[in-house]
């Protein structure tokens, strides 16, 4: 029973909470233009390491917003917890986010921050 | 705790004089014989104090077994216990508090635990050791159902009860703590004293009834010259005038989890409480604690020898402990046998009461210091070098051999000597208590002066103090908690501590051990390996060594091939000496061997507790409707639709289900039906983006969808597979109403927010449900209009004015009503809104002015066939998750225009591929077959089998308005098969023949929708 | 046919429609641990948007006399209303009784500055309770820290109880209020039975 501390809400039981997997997974703008192969890489590979793994959670008993989570899935440690959107800013993090395999949208990733960072009015 | 002197009972191992905690006589009877004894004491010492060393038969061999320990690490005395409804089998005896009328009884054993005709199978013995059901009972096959059944019978240990329904109350509770400390023994208390004085929020909890832990079975230690369990009584209350304080006793810490999450299963009140169902029996704290602290304090080990395991043969602290805690003398002729300084002080004990001790076996060749000077003195002789080669006796201790060892501890040297003793006490050592600090993920080394494992690093928020943390001097461990308590307390910030005066006199034990993990039999005599190392589950130390010879050499294999360590006591007791066993076997380090895996929980939780409260009515919530009270009033049956309740058919008079159903969907086409569609999910969607969100969620194109419109939309996952669909309504141009399925209501909602929030949160668009703000009362059939404007509504129900798939706001009966033409049957029909409060009134209102019109009500199953007549899916039965909108023939729903939506680019991989079930009417040849809804299609009749299947029936009914059978289903490349005739073999060996339809029976031309 | 009806202006028909009933338990030393009493008439309100705008802050001081609650988890009262911050863009208004006036002209306010506002009134009951035992009956079935000490006035949880999700929030040390869906009352009633039993409850409306 992890104990999570919603970005928002602040400390809860994980029984509020649900796992949505890999983070940083970003939808491809033109996917027109992938192959069958990178088009189901997107829908179904997901990492699954032994060790600091970045995942995004959903407070579904609570103030239903989604957030990313820095863990080690062997010792269940939370590194970090930081909002929809952004990046991580803790080392172990920083190292997970670095090793993010998705390399081909990782420029896709970055101009949709830019994108977010304007909104905020 | 009352002091008051009791007097010697019937029964003859209580000792004269003795002051205990335990004063209220009570009877209770074990195997049928009613016995005396004091409420609260525990069942085991209860039964020592009548004489009895018989408890139970052993779980593979059936050999006679007695009480070996005094608490929760007792692998032998487990008994069933009965109270009118209340009966519970494999408790430990030392676990049960007797009170007036409790009934108990041995287990494992036929006719009964003196002549148990299980222990034939002792005679077998060869052919069961460890892993022998891998090899034995394997030929001839067959005859497996026959082993089976008579190895079910005699394996296993207690017998549940027969009585289904508990009667007893559970509950759970959540609990927040700053500080919690497991174990209320001398430095669990020092502890908790030095927290709760510091004002932080503390929960104790111990396992035992009285708070004190070791101090209730020494009579060597004072603190503050206090006797020690009266110096505990003292801090004890102190802490229950604390407000900050919370005690909880008989209360195990079962499970430390994740983030300081520990759980405790608490014994609420016990058999004695009559009163079921009001107060719980069990209770779970869920507590989250921002530190703990571990005080469990040490297990004994046994010595291994043969015949170790015959009822007699105590740990020498045990031992202690019924004499100083219970007053009862387990034996007066005793024979002590260890290899630690631990164990004369139950000599000294022993002789203060006045049992005769023969010896003091010590194993090790020399050890010098006070405590084994106050035992010579006393003149008992100790033998140093010496070691127990057998235990003998029937049913109980009758002599030992002992004899000289050799240098290195394998060998007895000379002839061995017999003594006659009734009582055997041996001591092994002890082991630290580490199975909450393991589970917590702390990492354990190996302490080579006191020959145990403990913690080591930590991981979590916690700190070991006592004997947990590996310390077996009791000031020094005192001293060290007060100093690392301190350390913790000033994480939180405390700078100023009340001063802790505390002095200790205990004895002084340079507890300099020998491990000798399998004590030598006698020299030249026929060797016999009873010598049991796991006694509940019968393991031997030749089966541990059998294992390794047959390559399990790992700890984990061991324990999974010999079952060691895994009965209900978990290996307290036997576990080291399996590693201890394994590590000379290999050769290797005990380090290198290590330990299994430590899991929850740590003794055995009941179901009781576990479920708590959520049972019965409270297992899954049942949802109703506001219109509800009308279905239950009008004897509607209902279905589970998700957690809700729906009224499924209204049976008239003595209608079937068959009849009713026909009834409601002929009426509905001849003149008119009400349905309850308030469980539709509803949610308002607001904001400047809607229609490029719609366009993004939805496969067709809302760009153009006007004020008032109401378009029908599908929702695809990205796999392209159909997910949801549903009406969706322009109320303008920010603000849209979008229906769903009732169970796709809260998916649908989580589905739209995680794409704003992770993916869009650029679009400016906010969701808010809206499912229960309103009711949903649909009225359909060629007289809809008529009644509808019988019902005091106000708006214009021309068929100009209010064409389909269109909404109108108004009032019905001065109730504010958001009417649409939508139509799930076919028919004209009307879907009306009202605010929810107001749903049972409207609802009635339109029934009973639509009476004279014939409108009957119709439930689920009967819409279910109405839109089965006209070919209209419902999502979750035509699709399951494997489903496109082409194989559902839905073409057109796929917007041509748009450049991406949600499956789009999965729909250009699936909907290309040939052989897919595609959707399809089937019309059995026998008009008035229905086929069974998930029966299985194949190409001919004649096949043999394995036959390939081709598709299945996803809906099926029979139609009163086309008098026949009707059913949909998903045959592979059913579009192209329209005329063939395909099969269904039944479960009934039937095979029924059937066509190839178009999937629309009724009104394929729409006629009659605008109920001209 | 000739279908059956209830008689809705019947009070004592209302009351057995609901799993209301008037129902009283004592506990063994003929105390009650906990009153559950039903709000009968009450509004709520959705808002919904990125309302750091001080229109609305003015709007609301004006209309209500309190302030908007400045973090997620907080929530402001008066005699007749709450204001409950439940996320970052997210609010829930409660008016106890018919007020509409005030909240017709919210919404049209509301509106001008770009703030979605949705009607709920019939989507949730609102439940109080109060008595000395509350927080620990709460805790039987609510993972929150429900500590005299930790929720202390002037703080709402999204949280759940039970099975069901709630909206709780701490009006005074032994007084709650709760929010649940409408169709979840019967479970969460029967929950709070179960759970009180021992202690003795009143429920009334």
């Amino acid at each position: 029973m992890l104990n999570i501390e919603c970005p928002y809400c602040g400390l809860r039981d994980e029984i509020e909470f649900s796992c949505g997997g890999e983070a940083h997974i970003v939808r491809p703008n033109k996917c027109h233009g992938l192959s069958n192969k990178e088009w189901s890489e997107y829908l179904f590979s997901r990492y699954n390491p032994k060790g600091i793994f970045i995942e995004r959670w959903v407070h579904s008993s609570g103030c239903r917003r989604w957030f990313n989570l820095v863990r080690n899935t062997i010792t269940n440690e939370i590194y970090e917890i930081y909002k929809m959107g952004e990046n991580p800013k803790s080392k172990e993090g920083k190292i997970a986010f670095k090793k993010n395999w998705r390399g081909s949208h990782k420029d896709e990733f970055n101009n949709l921050e830019k994108i977010n960072v304007k909104k905020k009015n | 705790m009352n002091l008051i002197t009791w007097k010697k009972l019937m029964s003859k191992k209580r000792i004269d004089n003795f002051v205990t905690n335990y004063n209220k006589k009570v009877f209770f009877n074990f195997d049928g014989k009613k016995l005396s004894g004091f409420e609260g004491e525990s069942l085991a010492s209860a039964l020592i104090a009548n004489d009895i060393k018989l408890i139970g038969r052993s779980f593979k061999y059936h050999r006679p077994r007695g009480i070996m320990a005094l608490g929760s690490e007792e692998p032998n005395a487990l008994v069933r216990i009965h109270k009118n409804d209340r009966i519970e089998p494999n408790i430990q005896a030392t676990k049960v508090k007797i009170f007036d009328g409790l009934v108990s009884q041995s287990q494992n054993r036929w006719p009964n635990l003196k002549y148990d005709l299980g222990k034939v199978i002792s005679f077998f013995s060869r052919l069961l050791p460890a892993g022998f059901y891998y090899k034995t009972f394997m030929w001839p096959n067959f005859m497996w159902k026959t082993y089976e059944y008579f190895i079910r019978r005699l394996a296993g240990h207690g017998k549940a009860s027969d009585v289904h329904e508990d009667p007893d109350k559970y509950e759970h509770i959540h609990f927040h703590v700053d500080v919690i400390i497991v174990g209320a023994g001398p430095t669990g208390l020092v502890s908790t004293l030095l927290t709760a004085q510091s004002g932080l929020k503390t929960l104790l909890v111990d396992e035992n009834n009285y708070f004190g832990g070791c101090l209730l079975y020494e009579n060597d230690i004072k603190i503050n010259s206090l006797e020690g369990k009266v110096w505990a009584y003292k801090i004890s209350k102190k802490l229950k005038k604390m407000p900050n304080v919370t005690l909880l006793n008989n209360s195990t810490v079962f499970g430390y989890h994740d983030h300081n999450y520990i759980t405790i299963a608490e014994e609420c009140s016990n058999y004695s409480v009559d009163e079921y169902l009001t107060f719980p029996r069990q209770r779970l704290w869920k507590v989250r604690a921002k530190k703990v602290i571990l005080a469990q304090g040490l297990i004994e080990r046994p010595l291994i020898m043969s015949g170790n395991d015959l009822p007699g043969v105590m740990l020498s602290g045990s031992v202690r402990g019924y004499i100083n805690n219970y007053g009862v003398l387990p034996g007066d002729e005793v024979l002590i046998c260890t290899n630690n300084d631990d164990a004369y002080r139950t000599a000294l004990t022993l002789h203060n009461v006045g049992a005769k001790v023969k010896y003091v076996l010590d194993i090790r060749a020399k050890a010098k210091g006070k405590i084994i000077e106050s035992v010579k003195n006393l003149g008992i002789e100790v033998l140093f070098g010496y070691g127990i080669a057998s235990v003998n006796g029937n049913r109980e201790v009758k002599n030992v051999e002992i004899g000289p060892l050799s240098e290195a501890g394998s060998s007895i040297i000379e002839k061995t000597k017999k003594i006659k003793v009734n009582l055997v006490a041996v001591s092994g050592g002890w082991t630290p208590s580490v199975h909450l600090f393991s589970q917590s993920g702390g990492k354990l080394i190996w302490d080579k002066k006191y020959f145990c494992f403990k913690p080591s690093i930590h991981v979590q928020e916690e700190m070991t103090i006592g004997g947990t943390d590996g310390s077996f001097d009791i000031k020094k461990s005192i001293d060290e908690t007060i100093g690392k308590t301190k350390t913790l307390l000033k994480q939180f910030g405390i700078r100023t501590f009340k001063k802790v005066n505390l002095k200790i006199e205990a004895p002084s034990l340079s507890n300099e051990i020998r491990s000798i993990w399998r004590l030598p039999n006698e020299q030249g005599k026929k060797t016999s390996d009873k010598a049991f190392v796991d006694f509940q589950n019968d393991v031997l130390t030749s089966d541990i060594l059998l294992a390794s010879n047959e390559g399990y050499n790992s700890i984990e294999h061991l324990k999974r091939y010999t079952t060691l360590g895994m009965g209900t006591d978990q290996g307290k007791t036997s576990n080291m000496a399996g590693i201890g066993i394994l590590s000379n076997k290999l050769s290797k380090n005990i380090e290198e061997i290590g330990t299994t895996t430590y899991r929850y929980p740590y003794t055995p939780v009941t179901f009781g507790t576990i479920a708590g409260n959520d049972i019965k009515s409270l297992f899954d919530p049942v949802r109703l409707t506001k219109i509800d009270p009308w279905h239950r009033l009008n004897h509607a049956k209902y279905e589970h639709v998700g957690q809700w309740m729906r009224a499924w058919y209204y049976p008239q008079k003595n209608e079937n289900f068959r009849d009713a159903v026909n009834r409601e969907v002929y009426n509905t086409r001849q003149s008119a039906g009400i349905l309850d569609a308030s469980t539709l999910g509803k949610i308002d969607i607001k904001g400047s983006d809607v229609r490029k969100f719609l366009n993004m969620i939805y496969t067709n194109d809302w760009s153009s969808i006007k004020k008032g419109q109401c378009k029908y939309g599908l929702m695809l996952k990205e796999d392209g597979m159909v997910m949801d669909d549903g009406v969706t309504s322009c109320i303008n141009d920010n603000h849209f109403h979008m229906t769903t399925t009732t169970t796709g209501a809260p998916v649908v909602m989580s589905w739209m927010e995680e794409w704003l929030q992770t993916e869009w949160p650029n679009l400016d668009v906010f969701l808010t449900s809206v499912t229960e703000q309103w009711s949903v009362i649909s009225i359909a059939g060629p007289k809809s209009r008529d009644i509808l404007k019988a019902s005091n509504c106000n708006v214009n129900l021309n068929e100009k004015i209010f064409p389909m798939m269109t909404f109108k706001d108004g009032l019905i009966d001065n109730v504010p009503a958001r009417i649409f033409r939508i139509s799930f049957t076919g028919e004209l029909s009307y879907e009306i809104n009202v605010p929810s409060k107001h749903g049972l009134r409207i609802w009635q209102k339109i029934l009973k002015n639509g009476e004279d019109f014939g409108l009957m009500p119709y439930g689920t199953e009967a819409m279910h066939v109405l839109r089965a007549e006209k070919g209209f899916i419902i999502v979750g039965q035509e699709t399951d998750g494997s489903v496109n909108p082409v194989d559902l023939g839905m073409d057109w729903i796929i917007s041509k225009k748009k450049n991406d939506f949600i499956g789009k680019r999965s729909l250009a991989i699936t909907s290309s591929t040939n052989d897919r079930k595609q959707l399809v009417g089937i019309f059995t040849d026998d008009p008035n077959k229905v086929l069974p809804e998930g029966a299985h299609a194949v190409e001919s009749s004649k096949e043999k089998t394995p036959v390939k299947m081709i598709g299945h029936i996803t809906s099926s009914y029979f139609s009163p308005n086309c008098n026949r059978s009707i059913a949909l289903g998903l045959i592979k490349n059913g579009h192209s098969k329209f005329g063939d005739t395909i099969y269904f073999p039944l479960l009934d060996k039937d095979v029924v023949s059937a066509k190839i339809v178009k999937p629309c029976f009724f009104d394929s031309k729409g006629e009659r929708i605008n109920g001209l | 046919m000739g279908y059956s009806y209830l008689n809705l202006k019947d009070k004592k028909v209302l009351n057995s429609t609901s799993c209301f009933k008037k129902e009283q338990i004592l506990s063994k030393n003929k105390d009650i641990g906990i009153t559950i009493n039903y709000h009968n008439n009450i509004n709520i309100f959705n808002i919904r948007g990125n309302y750091k705008i001080s229109d609305f802050q003015m709007l609301v001081n004006e209309n209500f006399k309190y302030k908007v609650p400045s973090s997620i988890g907080r929530f402001n009262q008066n005699k007749i209303s709450f204001l409950l911050n439940l996320g970052p863009d997210e609010l829930l208004f409660i008016s106890l009784g018919s007020n509409l006036t005030t909240i017709e002209k919210l919404e049209k306010n509301l509106k001008r500055i770009q703030l979605t506002i949705t009607k709920v009134s019939d989507q949730y009951e609102m439940l109080n309770l109060t008595g000395k035992k509350v927080r620990w009956i709460l805790s039987k079935g609510c993972p929150i820290n429900l500590d005299k000490n930790f929720t202390v006035p002037g703080l709402c949880f999204q949280t759940i109880l039970g099975h069901s999700n709630v909206i709780l929030f701490c009006k005074e040390e032994n007084s709650f209020s709760l929010l649940i869906l409408s169709s979840y009352l019967d479970y969460v009633i029967n929950w709070l039975k179960v759970s009180s039993h021992e202690h003795g409850y009143k429920i009334f409306n």
